[in-house]
């Protein structure tokens, strides 16, 4: 489905990456995995996470809201101590009551309520030794595998309020837990958000902090599997929609990058204007239609979170996000020499404009084609980058 | 507060206060966006955590009453009520400040569900800080406790998350993305894209529903089912407005932006009875939304209201410079004010290609409603203007082309009493403007006149009412009588006919007529009869006096003439009025014999009032007929009902009419007719073909025919029926005939008829023929011969008009360009009644690819206003030479001018 995490029978499968990342998990690294909004990778994890392999248990936890160290600690203790992973603990043959305990007066100080957990000393602050502390009480026979998610936001937050050396220190604290030796037997990370944390961490100059973790990307779908998700959707519509084999393809041909969010987004589209104009059989101009009608009004909002997180740049590097793609929709595509000769402005003097590309690039904005210039991952952001996002700006 | 009150006043779709089954019942539209939620909601166990839904639009646009239809759903649903509890949030939910408040919101109403909840609220309210997690964790444990799932439908979402802060609607996020216990659908005025401008990172994992403004199907059944609660009354005056003035409700419907809750308004006044112009219908409308607005101006901060003022009145979006220059406020300050608008959702900013944005009033009827309210003379007109433009654009103006070849036909012999009552109808009509009436009016009486017809003038409805001249014809007739006694008695009963037609006491006016010089008009016409032979004479005298209510006088001459039978007396004038076409006097005196018991009366009032329209009447009269086993009973029951558009009454008695009263022609023209309207092709071919084997000149049974043969596009049969009708003494239908031929492609046989056409006085003709070739985009250079002799012969609008469209399909541009220069000058006058004509004209040379003369012209002639969708078409075609100018253009215009532009597209294929 458009906009959310899906699961079960409307999740479809993306098997490769599902694969890769079973590898990567096996060969017991930390994963960090990077991709932009809406390609689909939280639906991913959890999807791993609720169909995981036997020798693995899954916690799922979203950081966004925390902006400091202790918030951060506290949201995945609670995660831990909280019924819904105790249930599932519970069902495993090497849990009990007693190692159920031993977990929840694991965290020095911390007591569980029904609302969540309390703190005996309200000054309390939680850090890693805590989270490490909670860990270790848990004794079972499987791998437990923490999922963060919007974890770069989480960075970033802490270093916006507490400065680079609180963002130094929570990283740190971060890789003390991924490096420690007795937990690595019994816990892996996999750290996940949309904006990319190795250019934060790059910027930040903390690149060294995270090297250890490995970085995994998720793909768009091959032009068959699109077929297949689009053939699925279709299927689940309860509106009587078919579409010619060269209708299907001519709506991919329009997606261009081909997650499957943005497949869904002109179906949605399509299946809209079929209904109201009571079209059974959609044709290639209906789905040129369709996707015209992708930039009226009421989709709009669709797209605007492409602009919309630029705004985490600052005011230069945004101004030259800005610039750069709005060339890069103009031209089609940009050469390294137009990029150069756009850095070379005056006003981008101290900006750090190959940050800024790094994010664009790691976002899904733009990708280096075989000639080496930068164009629009998908056709439908350029064509929607041309047409507003540049007066909204 | 006024917003709730207005609201009350429209029950029957105020959404969270009316009952379940009203709800149910009139839960009509936005069925589309319904199946999609509901299937959404039927099919989620919430096992995982679901998709979460914003439905947006307009205010009014239904949003309220679709997330309560839902919310009634998931409550009777047998299945999914065992566990989801829906939670409706009102459409003003003032109380929730904060994250926090939302959850002690959901425990309150949780507590009103069930008693299982009782403890949750305390549970919250005891917790030491405010903190949105926890209250959550503790709602969460309850709803894992009851087995429960909730599912919140709150309105104006958008409204609420204003109070929250970055870190709550993180929160909130949080929870929508991992909570498998909570959903969330939501409803919002405006867009979140508006009202976040790009700042916060919530929204974009809601799925969003818009909501549109209804087309004209969905308009329909809305009014149709709000009809329905009316009863049959209401159900027979929507149809009835439906089907003869479709342009009226459409115009009103896109000036309203297709909202339905002013749809609701709308219909209320329809059905309040007739209003005259669309334009009265939409002040109403406006009066009525005022409540509503009002308050929303009354909201408005003191040094807002200018600005909204200025824009409101140039209707058309402007820029911030244009606002400052008619404000007289600094630039600088505007745009501050404007921001704070745009917050409010009071305005929208429209992005252009240069750095000034343009500033428009958001929700459109609240412009219009604003120009009606506080606009001046001329700012009303702009809406009266459009109002226009769209009624002659939804209407095709079909009435005023029927009435223009209506016109043109006259100019030959047609049928003198087929073209009174055609004349009689249209100018009955709403539709028809007065110079329009005053020139079929004009152009009837000529013709009665020429064709020797003079006498039924009479009966033709005049648009004033003139003076009559009875003082002069009497002293003409009194010196005719001096002359010639004899022949002045013959001058006399002809003189009877026609004065008794329109005079309200008819025999005494006779009488003035023959005043002498001593005033003793009845010695005078006693003298006057002495000279005719007894019967008449004392027939004519016994009604006379009998008229006069002085029946002692009467007597002896009815004595003589029917043995004093004042019964027969009554049918005798009933029959003589009936025959004069006085039909007010014949009534009377049909109900004084019914009233003396006469037999065989019935019928005769039942035709009466057929001729009357007054069909009700008719009816109960021919039913009584009926009873009384009168003849030709069954024939008025059945024309009656025909009238009243009973149609399976009147089929039923048009059957036992032919059984009884034998084949009639026009019971089997009626039925043909009937089957007619209901398109049941097969069955009005059989009856109209019976009709005419009785009668084979019933002209309007072969016309039909020929019509519906025409629109069968069955040419050859229709060229039959044409062919007929012209060996008809009275054929005058050159015109249709041709079109059949130009139809079945026979220039040969077009041409030919075309000089009949000439030779029989038909000038015209060349006008039309040529105007059906355009309209058939066949034989383009015979289509320029047949508009030029038309112009050499008689120039005037009609000709004009062709000529410049057929020398445009011929690519003549010099000559065209000429055309229309002459048109425009000679004929800008008439704009108001041939709005149609300068539509079409310019939307031709628009497919011709003229921009800039059309340009030239809308300005030259200050066009821009008055034809504004013709205008904004005009510049979506024009974007590279104004790039900004369609910018301004009102969502209220959107389908207007991209049905004028798709019929430019259409054109520029078909006329290449």
């Amino acid at each position: 489905m458009t906009g959310q995490v899906v699961y079960g029978k409307k999740y479809f499968p993306r098997t490769k990456d599902e694969n890769k990342i079973w590898r990567r998990l096996k060969k017991g690294s930390h994963l960090l995995v990077l991709a932009p909004r809406r390609v689909g990778k939280t639906s991913l994890l959890r999807n791993i996470e609720l169909n995981p392999k036997d020798d693995y248990v899954f916690l799922y936890s979203i950081v966004q809201s925390c902006s400091t160290e202790h918030e951060y600690y506290k949201t995945i203790i609670e995660n831990l101590l909280q019924s819904e992973f105790t249930t599932r603990l519970s069902k495993l043959k090497s849990w009990s009551q007693d190692k159920f305990d031993s977990l929840t007066s694991s965290v020095k100080g911390v007591k569980l309520a029904e609302a969540g957990i309390t703190f005996e000393n309200k000054d309390r602050v939680l850090d890693h030794t805590d989270l490490k502390a909670a860990l270790q009480a848990i004794d079972i026979d499987k791998k437990l595998i923490l999922v963060v998610d919007e974890f770069p936001d989480v960075l970033e937050k802490v270093n916006n309020q507490g400065g680079h050396k609180a963002a130094e220190a929570f990283l740190s604290g971060c890789r003390t837990l991924w490096q420690d030796p007795l937990l690595d037997q019994k816990v892996q990370f996999i750290f996940t958000g949309s904006i990319g944390l190795d250019t934060l961490v790059n910027k930040l100059n903390l690149s060294d902090l995270i090297n250890a973790l490995i970085t995994t990307s998720v793909d768009p779908l091959s032009n068959a599997q699109a077929i297949e998700f689009l053939d699925i959707i279709i299927q689940n519509s309860e509106e009587e929609i078919t579409l010619s084999d060269d209708a299907k393809q001519h709506l991919l041909n329009k997606v261009g990058w081909l997650m499957p969010y943005y497949i869904e987004l002109l179906w949605i589209s399509l299946e809209d204007y079929c209904c109201e104009e009571e079209i059974t059989q959609a044709t290639i101009e209906q789905v040129d239609k369709a996707y015209e009608a992708l930039f009226e009004q009421g989709y709009r909002s669709y797209f605007i979170h492409w602009a919309e997180r630029l705004e985490r740049l600052e005011t230069t590097e945004r101004q030259f996000a800005q610039q750069l793609l709005t060339k890069v929709s103009e031209q089609g595509s940009v050469s390294p020499q137009d990029i150069h000769n756009l850095k070379q402005d005056s006003q981008f003097e101290s900006t750090h404009c190959h940050y800024v590309c790094d994010c664009l690039e790691h976002d899904g904005y733009l990708f280096l084609n075989s000639d080496k210039r930068f164009q629009f991952t998908s056709p439908m952001l350029k064509q929607w980058w041309g047409r507003y996002a540049t007066r909204r700006l | 507060m006024q917003l709730d009150d207005y609201k009350e006043g429209i029950k029957l779709y105020n959404p969270q206060s009316t009952s379940a089954q009203m709800l149910k019942n009139n839960f009509v539209i936005r069925l589309h966006e319904y199946r999609k939620l509901w299937r959404a909601i039927e099919q989620a166990d919430m096992t995982n955590p679901e998709q979460h839904f914003i439905v947006q639009g307009v205010r009014g646009a239904g949003k309220t009453t679709l997330l309560s239809r839902l919310a009634l759903a998931v409550e009777e649903d047998e299945n999914l009520s065992k566990w989801l509890i829906p939670v409706v949030f009102k459409e003003e939910e003032y109380g929730i400040t904060s994250l926090f408040t939302l959850w002690e919101r959901v425990a309150e109403e949780l507590d009103n569900h069930s008693n299982t909840y009782s403890g949750l609220l305390d549970d919250i309210d005891a917790l030491e800080e405010t903190d949105p997690k926890q209250a959550v964790n503790l709602l969460n444990s309850y709803l894992r406790k009851n087995h429960n799932k909730i599912i919140l439908f709150i309105d104006n979402l958008v409204e609420l998350f204003q109070n929250f802060n970055t870190r709550e609607e993180e929160t909130l996020r949080e929870v929508l993305i991992t909570n498998n216990n909570i959903r969330l659908i939501g409803g919002s005025a405006v867009s979140l894209e508006a009202f976040y401008d790009n700042k916060a990172p919530f929204y974009q994992f809601f799925n969003i529903i818009t909501l549109k403004g209804l087309k004209s199907k969905d308009t329909i059944a809305l009014l149709k089912k709000l009809s329905e609660h009316g009863g049959p009354e209401e159900q027979q005056k929507l149809d009835n407005l439906l089907k003869n003035e479709p342009g009226r409700i459409e115009s009103i419907r896109r000036l309203t932006g297709g909202i339905p809750r002013t749809l609701v308004i709308l219909f209320h006044i329809l059905m309040d009875g007739p209003k005259g112009s669309t334009f009265k219908l939409l002040e109403e409308t406006v009066d009525q939304t005022t409540p509503l607005y009002k308050h929303r101006m009354d909201d408005l901060a003191k040094q807002h209201r200018p600005i909204v003022n200025a824009i409101a009145l140039n209707w058309d979006a402007m820029s911030a410079k244009e606002i400052a220059e008619k404000t007289r406020i600094p630039s600088k300050q505007i745009s501050a004010q404007l921001g704070q608008l745009e917050k409010q959702w009071i305005i929208e900013k429209i992005p252009t290609s240069t750095k000034n944005n343009l500033y428009a009033l958001k929700e459109r009827f609240f412009n219009i409603w604003y120009l009606m309210r506080y606009g001046r003379r001329r700012d009303k007109k702009k809406v009266i203007w459009l109002t226009r433009f769209f009624e002659v654009w939804c209407s095709g103006d079909e009435l005023k082309l029927r009435s223009q070849s209506f016109i043109q036909q006259l100019d030959h012999r047609a049928h003198p009493k087929a073209a009174l009552t055609f004349a009689n109808a249209l100018m009955c009509s709403d539709l028809l403007g007065h110079g329009d009436k005053k020139q079929v009016f004009d152009s009837t009486a000529e013709f009665l006149e020429k064709s020797g017809n003079k006498k039924l003038m009479r009966e033709l409805f005049d648009v004033e009412v003139t003076d009559g001249e009875s003082g002069n014809e009497a002293d003409g007739l009194y010196k005719q009588w001096s002359d010639d006694p004899r022949l002045f008695l013959v001058k006399l009963k002809e003189r009877l006919v026609v004065v008794l037609k329109d005079s309200k006491e008819p025999l005494k006016s006779v009488l003035s007529l023959l005043k002498d010089e001593n005033n003793n008009s009845l010695s005078v016409t006693r003298d006057l009869l002495q000279h005719t032979d007894t019967y008449n004479k004392n027939l004519l005298l016994g009604c006379i006096y009998y008229d006069l209510g002085l029946y002692q006088d009467a007597k002896p001459f009815l004595n003589d003439a029917l043995n004093n039978n004042e019964l027969l007396v009554s049918q005798l004038l009933g029959d003589i009025y009936y025959d004069l076409g006085n039909y007010s006097q014949s009534e009377i005196n049909y109900l004084r014999a019914i009233e003396l018991n006469a037999q065989g009366c019935h019928s005769l009032l039942a035709k009466t009032y057929i001729q009357i329209e007054k069909y009700q009447q008719a009816e109960k009269y021919a039913r009584q007929a009926v009873e009384y086993k009168e003849s030709f009973a069954n024939y008025m029951l059945a024309a009656s009902l025909y009238y009243q558009e009973k149609f399976d009454d009147a089929l039923n008695s048009s059957l036992i009419s032919l059984e009884i009263d034998g084949e009639q022609p026009y019971i089997n023209h009626i039925m043909g007719h009937i089957f007619n309207i209901r398109r049941d092709v097969e069955k009005t071919e059989i009856y109209l073909l019976k009709a005419l084997a009785l009668d084979s000149e019933y002209q309007s049974a072969n016309e039909v025919l020929a019509e519906l043969y025409s629109s069968q596009e069955r040419y050859l049969e229709a060229k039959a029926c044409f062919e007929k009708l012209k060996n008809l003494e009275k054929f005058d239908d050159y015109a249709s005939l041709a079109k059949v031929y130009i139809k079945l492609a026979d220039i040969e046989a077009t041409e030919i008829t075309v000089r009949n056409a000439q030779a029989a006085g038909h000038i015209q003709i060349f006008n039309e023929v040529s105007w059906y070739c355009f309209e058939d985009n066949i034989y383009k250079e015979h289509a320029l011969k047949y508009s030029t002799k038309a112009q050499t012969l008689k120039q005037n609008i009609d000709s004009l008009h062709t000529h410049t469209a057929i020398l445009l399909w011929n690519n003549k541009f010099e000559a065209a360009t000429t055309s229309m220069n002459q048109f425009l000058t000679d004929h800008i006058t008439e704009l108001e009644e041939r709005e149609a004509d300068f539509i079409q004209l310019f939307t031709l040379f628009l497919a011709k690819g003229q921009t800039n003369l059309v340009d030239t012209w809308l300005k030259q002639y200050q066009l821009t206003e008055r034809l504004k969708p013709l205008y904004y078409a005009l510049m979506s075609l024009m974007r590279d030479k104004y790039p900004n100018e369609i910018l301004r253009m009102g969502a209220e215009l959107k389908e207007t001018v991209d049905e004028i532009l798709q019929r430019i597209e259409q054109w520029a294929e078909d006329y290449k």
